[in-house]
């Protein structure tokens, strides 16, 4: 047999088994090959599907923002439960001041936590004292001046404190009919100021001034309450 | 069919000729049937994958380069899906052993309807799958040993040596069987 007539009856047997998937296709609309769109309608077709995708999902990320931003509550500035207030009691007449050290619970109510005396490094009792009758506690009296700094977790929170309590303290002495100088300090205290001063006191508690306001508010607050 | 030809209706299917398409399918069905039959040596999966073949060159035809070998491309399309099928079912497991149609198997079948001639069956008896595939691409699809050298990565002397090979097993086996039922 010659090599032709050997390819081509090959040829034939092949033909004769090779299915017809286009007929075969054809009876099944199903089948993708029935698509009647061209390739450049589908690459348009697909195209303009992407897009409507990408709206939907930029729609969605917005639609879930909005909601989350309706539900978390708005952002608030920091706060912390304790505010730091040092207060310089000068005494009509006198040369030196005494420090004190006051923790206020900032909330409504406004309780003084704890007071020391920083000079003597003892605490005072403040049973039932608020920032309204500090000043009394403290035994303000006609000519005296008060310098106070704060240390709050935010300059807002501390600002608020301060104007509280030069109220406070203002009014104090207007109910009494006496006369106080309430100033803010020029020189403001430090969490250094705080972190030493509780060192110092050496109650088995040591802090750094990089610690946070929270840590140095409990720990004032816990050697104020062992002195 | 012409190489230009074809090239020329592959373009003219790019642009949505639904005719184009059907020449092509009738012009090159015989050769693509007999290509992937020669690689999964199983009648019904080489169907499937000659189909599969033709809706993927439809689905991929904006990534033909105009002026390029059209029958190339398309045998290339052919040999991927059908490797790929392989490897798939290789990795699926049959939940029934004992029946052949579940995995891959090597041996082939041929639906009851079809008469295989006596040479596609020596093909598939004698042959081993690299020297089908050349005798398919060579005889079947009319590709050029050279053409087909570089499709299935050997060198020309290797193809053309498999190719002589394969065609005289096949007549020697061929004309001993005729010479048995004579």
């Amino acid at each position: 047999m010659r090599n032709s007539d050997f390819k081509k009856r090959l040829n034939s047997e092949y033909e004769k088994i090779t299915p017809d998937v286009y007929k075969k296709i054809k009876m099944h609309p199903i089948n993708r090959l029935l698509d009647t769109n061209s390739p450049e309608q589908q690459s348009k077709r697909r195209f303009a599907l992407t897009l409507v995708c990408i709206a939907f999902v930029i729609l969605a990320v917005l639609v879930v923002s909005l909601f989350s931003y309706m539900l978390v509550p708005g952002a608030k500035d920091p706060t912390c439960e304790y505010v730091y207030i040092q207060a310089y009691h000068q005494k009509a007449g006198e040369a030196g001041s005494t420090p004190y050290g006051v923790i206020i619970q900032d909330n409504d109510a406004k309780y003084v936590v704890s007071l020391m005396n920083e000079q003597e490094k003892h605490s005072i009792n403040v049973e039932n004292v608020t920032i309204n009758n500090l000043a009394e506690k403290l035994g303000i009296a006609n000519g005296d001046s008060v310098r106070f700094s704060v240390i709050a977790i935010s300059s807002k929170q501390a600002d608020d404190m301060s104007s509280r309590f030069a109220y406070a303290f203002s009014t104090y002495a207007a109910n009494k009919g006496i006369t106080i100088t309430v100033a803010q300090s020029s020189m403001p205290v430090t969490t250094s100021h705080m972190a030493t001063y509780i060192n110092e006191m050496n109650l088995g508690i040591s802090v750094s001034a990089n610690d946070s306001v929270e840590t140095l508010m409990n720990s004032y607050v816990y050697i104020a309450s062992k002195s | 069919m012409d190489r230009t030809e074809l090239d020329y209706l592959f373009t003219k299917l790019m642009h949505g000729d639904e005719d184009a398409f059907e020449k092509i399918y009738k012009e090159t069905k015989r050769g693509v049937f007999s290509f992937v039959y020669s690689i999964c040596n199983d009648y019904y999966t080489a169907e499937e994958m000659m189909q599969e073949t033709y809706i993927r060159i439809r689905s991929a035809i904006n990534t033909y380069k105009p002026g390029g070998n059209a029958l190339a491309w398309m045998f290339t399309i052919a040999k991927n899906l059908t490797l790929n099928e392989i490897a798939k079912r290789k990795r699926e497991i049959p939940t029934d052993l004992e029946d052949p149609a579940l995995g891959y198997q090597a041996s082939y079948t041929m639906p009851e309807e079809e008469e295989e001639g006596l040479l596609v069956s020596l093909v598939k008896k004698i042959l081993n799958p690299d020297e089908q595939q050349i005798v398919m691409l060579h005889v079947v699809s009319g590709f050029k040993h050279r053409e087909i050298a570089e499709m299935m990565h050997k060198p020309l002397g290797t193809v053309l040596w498999a190719y002589n090979n394969a065609l005289s097993k096949l007549k020697k086996a061929y004309e001993k069987e005729i010479g048995d039922e004579k």
